[in-house]
């Protein structure tokens, strides 16, 4: 009598485990083939890209309000601060972060002025050591990288250099999301 | 009356052994409680299956993020209608009415710049996060007489009343 209720208790947990093996099998299945994330990062990188450039030139030329001093790239831009660059408690890893760095030179290649920088700078050289390959515990990072001259109110020829990137962990998938 | 007693006790017809083994905690309770962690699961497994099957998790990445860099790559004064017909069809399987499937399927956090869809019949969805910073908000669903099921995007300076 006591090694049937013995045996009964076994089969129900062996019944249990049984469930729970099939429905997480169908359900990782499942998830991987219907779920698969749709990877926009290349597109989010050339939108920030030229968000940017839009930002410094104006009809041609490079806006002079950028070579103030207290020029506050993101509400100049447009740019959402606690999405570019979120504060500690906020920061999300399964989330994707930014980064980019806008430089201004002269004809010479001389600097105009100190290099604007903003997003999330902590996975910046996680990203340039990993630069077109992936690792588990490193981030996925799609970077754009253009200068262009343009030219100043005073006629004289200015480099803007932009480099835009956006990364996230999330590396399950790569597919690029084309819109209509 | 002692031996009747006794006699009772001997064979486990006792008042207090006949209570024990009627009881529910013995026959009654492992059923009951096998049955409903079934229950739970079978309905669990079903929601996801069935919300899987119609591509409410796929619709859901797809759009946030179609709807998200379109928020991020417009200028102040941009409306854009975006036709979610697809999302919607599924939708409506999914939450089993049409005003549900209007009302719930597409959403924005204008304090988060998030923009959420929720296809499938649970109360989650995805959500996805759009950088630009101006004011931005999504109409209520636009069922157009070709069938077609839209959602408008406008997209002003913050300090724009309109």
């Amino acid at each position: 009598m006591l090694n049937k209720k013995a045996n009964e208790k076994v089969m129900s947990l062996a019944y249990v485990l049984y469930l729970i093996l099939i429905g997480a099998g169908v359900i990782i299945i499942v998830a991987q083939y219907v779920g698969s994330p749709v990877d926009v990062k290349p597109l989010e990188t050339t939108i920030l890209y030229t968000n940017l450039m839009e930002c410094f030139v104006k009809n041609g030329f490079v806006n002079d309000a950028v070579l103030g001093d207290k020029f506050d790239v993101y509400s100049y831009c447009h740019l959402n601060r606690n999405i570019l660059d979120p504060s500690e408690d906020r920061r999300d890893i399964s989330r994707d972060f930014f980064w980019f760095n806008i430089s201004f030179f002269d004809e010479d290649g001389i600097r105009v002025r100190d290099s604007l920088v903003g997003g999330n700078t902590g996975y910046q050289s996680d990203c340039s050591v990993m630069m077109g390959k992936t690792s588990g515990n490193f981030p996925y990072c799609i970077f754009k990288n253009e200068s262009y001259f343009f030219m100043n109110k005073s006629g004289e020829y200015q480099r803007v250099k932009i480099v835009a990137l956006v990364a996230s962990f999330n590396t399950r998938k790569k597919e690029v999301l084309l819109l209509p | 009356m002692r031996m009747i007693l006794r006699v009772g006790e001997e064979k486990g017809c006792s008042l207090f052994n006949i209570k024990k083994r009627g009881s529910a905690e013995d026959v009654m309770w492992p059923e009951v409680v096998w049955i409903i962690l079934f229950l739970i699961y079978a309905v669990v497994f079903v929601i996801f299956i069935k919300d899987s099957i119609y591509g409410a998790a796929a619709y859901e990445d797809i759009y946030a993020k179609k709807i998200a860099l379109i928020i991020d790559g417009a200028r102040p004064g941009t409306d854009v209608k975006v036709e979610v017909t697809d999302a919607f069809k599924v939708a409506e399987k999914t939450k089993k009415s049409r005003e549900r499937a209007m009302s719930e399927s597409f959403s924005i956090d204008k304090i988060n710049n998030n923009v959420k869809v929720s296809l499938g019949s649970r109360t989650g969805g995805t959500l996805y996060y759009y950088f630009s910073d101006y004011n931005v908000s999504l109409s209520s669903l636009n069922l157009g007489k070709d069938g077609r099921v839209t959602v408008q995007i406008t997209v002003r300076e913050k300090n724009d009343a309109k």
